[in-house]
């Protein structure tokens, strides 16, 4: 609080507002403002106001409400801390407190001398403060610095000032020419091909989508959106059709599905859940593998995004690497790293919501067969191939990475962690209640006959109005471009239905698959080559969405229920042998986390995985004939 | 390569696709709809649904735009709503103008006939082609109307003891009326005799024309009457429900209509073409005359043989007429049946 003498000196100050004729010169030399973009400066521009002090005037003072941020134009002030001790301010401004956030003024900056200033207003200062987020930092930094005599910190970016144009590589040209010359050779090539314009024109459009996803020029989205916009544009189909998939009950799974995810990590849940797993399993590092393992497992009928479930596990990871003290490049932290890494992936072909391009891909399916493999049907369909990637995991584990570890697991600080959390607060009962109520109510469509979409679309619901998913986090946690990608790329297929590019597509792809002859082995085969093939090049959700798009109609062509080629897509998508083709792999990479494992233990045990999943989905294939799926 | 090839590149693959994009959908076909009717008279909106049944078959990208001559006929003229048409035509630049009903060809589409641009599908045309300059036309092609008059013929002979029946047919004075009238004329009724016929430009006229038959007349053929108007209120059109009602109240003989609305207005019985019909073979002959991969021949001029059956029991009943149930099944299939 300021006291009685300092507001009379405030009282008695003179403060002369002059005509406006701004100079961008104050605000392009202070060091606070002058890296902003220009759309910042120039709102701020907007509201500054000049104004003249005369000597001895007081421009702000202890305690009082901090409203401005002052540019110094010309003049000299001094500056006096509430103990009273004073120093000449060097700064280029005063009042940092105004951008800083902070309610009043720390210290007192007085005028000794004829002082020009520029003053601009908080609300100003918090609105660019949303595009700059780091003036609040600097502005303390600053404050700081006066305060203390010399320079503090510094090397703040100022985030979001504009974009930092890094140079392109060599894929990234050839890709942005593929993508300008590509189309047009494409559609003038069809036409004198005796096509029909339409098929020309969406084999164009088509290819400019694979050309953008081969090269990866685009975030992979982005493609999806603008061949929906280019196939609007030029009429090839009706909005109906062009944007049927975002009609589809697929946006409210989507929707539903990521809410949930969204709320059991930010509410703590999944956190909670592991470490009280943690504080009850054996200490042996089969346990705590096969905890994360199940960790992620349970995460995934809710969680289709492989990315997010590492995201989950990732923080338990390190902390379990940690405690353990886990040496580097020791097998019991590769082990570890493998087993997350699993857990993260391996369930992700079991159920229609564990994978986005299965969520899409389901829509593929005749109305019969979505409500068939739209509950758990899947995962029992799906069950010959998981519990053979288990057994097969557990057997690679013991066989590639046989971990011992020494080091026994800080169970009292898991301990002392859960004690820390303490009970159930009320976001993760909510975020527990609606997965339960998700999982109950997907296992017993047979008995409520609701469809598991607008199951999603009532846990969504519930979300929202209970307060657990604001609008902020609405906007901010949910996976929107992945949302779009496959709602865009489920558009896109509609569009070839109409088209009826998909039964040309068919015609073609039959013909080198003729020697399939109803084989379900054969089939398998061909969609593993298909699949691996088209992985080469295209990520996870995209790849196993073609491979299906293309393998549905030999399936069908072969008596083979099309659910077997939708899992078979999603099967194969994972598998990997480039660090490219894996997004997780990728993530933890990014995250800093491969640095301290034995890359070629690991690589040997992805490879036997690879080998796995070829291995459960001819194991299947006695299963799926049991269950007369075929 | 430097930075600005990130924004230089992504830029040119913009600027080419929005280019090649826009110039297809300016080099792309283009179809104008010309209705010699409003867009909610009957006849105009099921040629329409059956132009859109086409047009949801079709997957050649394709313009359409539809342009109505009967709102402007009732509120201004026939001058106004022509010269509306004829900037339509030269705004929209359609390679095919589909013209519906003999007033659409009679005053626009006949233009043309002989023309590089636009290639003319006349439709829904009572009139002989030749009538409008189309025969031997190399741009115009389309479907003749023909009246269902065999069918009513057929019906006559099943409906009453097969005795023969004196006819008299009424209708509007316009260009749609006189090609009607004429094939009406033209129509070997036999073994039944067309004792009168009469095209009449209001509604007092029809109704002493109707008053007059009723002595010499069995069966009374309503031609077209939609925008008949009352002497007096020459700005406003009488309503079709009035004129439909009036005559089924006060004919003696059995009257038939001739066109899809005269049951719905609250006729008993009507023979009509099909206007669906003629809807979807309309566009399906526009789009295959403008796919680049069928050629630039014109496709060959039809007649559309294709009739409605249109039955309202209740009156037919009062009048003692009852029809095989085959006729009944035609009018429910078709949506056209009213208890």
């Amino acid at each position: 609080m300021a006291s009685l003498s300092q507001r009379k000196v405030f009282r008695r100050t003179q403060v002369t507002h002059l005509t406006p004729s701004v100079s961008t010169e104050v605000l392009t030399r202070d060091p606070l403002v002058a890296g902003f973009g220009r759309l910042a400066l120039a709102r701020l521009v907007g509201a500054m106001e000049r104004v003249e002090w005369a000597p001895g005037a007081v421009l702000c003072a202890v305690g009082q409400s901090a409203e401005y941020l002052h540019l110094i134009e010309s003049g000299t002030a001094v500056l006096t801390t509430p103990t009273g001790r004073q120093a000449p301010l060097r700064a280029l401004h005063c009042g940092e407190e105004a951008a800083a956030g902070l309610a009043h003024y720390a210290c007192t900056v007085t005028a000794t001398s004829q002082l020009i200033a520029w003053r601009l207003p908080r609300v100003t200062l918090a609105d660019v403060a949303q595009v700059h987020p780091t003036l609040a930092t600097e502005a303390l930094l600053s404050l700081a610095s006066t305060l203390g005599g010399e320079a503090v910190g510094g090397g703040i970016g100022k985030g979001g000032s504009g974009a930092k144009w890094s140079p392109l590589t060599g894929r990234e040209i050839g890709g942005w020419i593929a993508a300008i010359v590509l189309p047009a050779g494409i559609y003038f090539g069809c036409v004198s091909g005796g096509f029909t314009t339409q098929s020309a024109l969406f084999a164009a459009i088509l290819g400019m989508v694979v050309v953008m996803w081969l090269f990866a020029i685009v975030d992979e989205f982005i493609p999806p959106i603008i061949a929906i916009v280019a196939t609007l544009f030029v009429g090839l189909a009706p909005p109906t059709v062009a944007l049927g998939g975002f009609a589809s009950p697929s946006l409210m799974t989507m929707i539903g599905v990521f809410a949930l995810a969204s709320t059991i990590a930010s509410s703590g849940l999944s956190y909670r859940v592991m470490l009280w797993v943690l504080a009850r399993l054996p200490d042996r590092p089969f346990w705590q593998q096969t905890a994360m393992l199940f960790g992620g497992m349970v995460l995934s009928p809710i969680v289709p995004s492989g990315n997010s479930r590492f995201s989950m596990l990732a923080p338990l990871y390190r902390d379990m690497s940690d405690g353990l003290r886990l040496s580097s490049r020791s097998t019991a932290l590769t082990a570890l790293f493998a087993a997350t890494l699993s857990g993260a992936l391996l369930f992700s072909p079991m159920m229609a919501t564990s994978k986005p391009s299965s969520i899409a891909a389901l829509n593929l399916l005749s109305a019969q067969g979505q409500q068939e493999f739209g509950g758990l049907f899947w995962l029992v369909a799906a069950g010959a191939a998981l519990v053979g990637l288990l057994a097969f995991h557990f057997l690679f584990m013991r066989w590639l990475l046989p971990a011992e570890n020494p080091h026994r697991l800080p169970k009292d600080r898991i301990r002392a962690q859960l004690q820390l959390l303490g009970p159930l607060a009320l976001a993760e009962w909510l975020a527990l209640g609606s997965f339960v109520a998700f999982l109950a109510g997907t296992a017993t469509v047979g008995v409520h006959h609701v469809q598991p979409s607008w199951i999603a679309g009532c846990v969504l619901v519930t979300l929202l109005v209970c307060g657990s998913l604001g609008k902020m986090d609405f906007r901010r946690q949910l996976d929107w471009s992945m949302v779009f990608f496959l709602l865009g790329i489920d558009s896109v297929v509609r569009i070839m239905n109409y088209l009826k590019v998909d039964v040309a597509i068919a015609k073609v792809v039959s013909g080198h698959l003729g020697f399939i002859g109803g084989s379900v082995e054969l089939f398998v085969l061909a969609s593993l080559v298909i699949t691996v093939v088209l992985r080469i090049g295209l990520p996870v959700s995209a790849g196993a969405l073609v491979s299906a798009v293309i393998l549905i109609p030999v399936a069908i062509a072969n008596h083979i229920n099309p659910w077997i080629c939708i899992f078979l897509a999603a099967l194969f998508s994972d598998i990997w042998f480039f660090p490219y083709q894996s997004s997780v792999w990728m993530q933890a990479v990014s995250q800093g986390l491969t640095g301290s494992i034995d890359r070629a233990r690991f690589t040997r045990y992805t490879q036997c995985m690879n080998l796995a999943r070829v291995a459960v989905a001819f194991i299947s294939i006695p299963y799926w004939k049991w269950l007369e799926l075929q | 390569m430097n930075a600005p090839w990130r924004i230089i590149l992504p830029s040119v693959f913009l600027a080419v696709s929005f280019a090649l994009l826009a110039s297809f959908n300016a080099a792309k076909p283009r179809i104008l709809v010309l209705h010699t009717m409003g867009p909610t008279a009957p006849w105009a909106s099921e040629v329409d649904a059956g132009i859109r049944t086409e047009l949801l078959r079709n997957r050649l990208p394709v313009s359409v735009e539809w342009q109505y001559m009967g709102e402007e006929l009732e509120r201004e003229s026939l001058q106004t709503a022509v010269a509306s048409a004829r900037r339509a035509i030269a705004r929209f630049d359609p390679d095919v103008l589909i013209a519906v009903d003999d007033e659409a060809n009679a005053q626009i589409a006949s233009h043309f006939a002989g023309r590089d641009r636009p290639r003319v599908v006349f439709a829904s045309v009572t009139e002989a082609p030749a009538r409008y300059g189309y025969q031997g036309q190399a741009n115009v092609a389309g479907i003749a109307e023909i009246l269902p008059l065999a069918a009513i013929r057929d019906a006559l002979h099943m409906a009453k003891d097969g005795k023969p029946r004196r006819l008299a047919a009424i209708g509007m004075d316009s260009a749609t009326g006189r090609a009607e009238l004429a094939q009406v004329h033209a129509f070997e009724w036999g073994p039944n005799t067309l004792v009168a016929a009469e095209l009449v430009s209001d509604f007092d006229q029809l109704q002493r024309y109707v008053q007059a038959r009723s002595a010499d007349t069995d069966v009374l053929l309503v031609l077209s009457y939609a925008g008949l108007r009352v002497p007096l209120s020459e700005s406003a059109a009488t309503d079709g429900k009035q004129i439909a009602q009036w005559i089924e109240a006060n004919s003696g003989p059995l009257p038939v209509g001739l066109q899809v609305a005269y049951v719905t207005d609250g006729g008993g019985l009507g023979f009509a073409p099909a206007p669906l019909d003629v809807g979807e073979q309309a566009m399906a002959m526009a789009i295959d005359w403008v796919d680049p991969s069928n050629g630039t021949a014109p496709p060959a001029m039809v007649t559309s043989e294709h009739f409605d059956v249109a039955i309202r029991e209740g009156k037919l009943r009062a009048r003692g007429i009852v029809l095989p149930p085959i006729y009944t099944e035609a009018a429910r299939l078709g949506g056209r049946y009213f208890p």
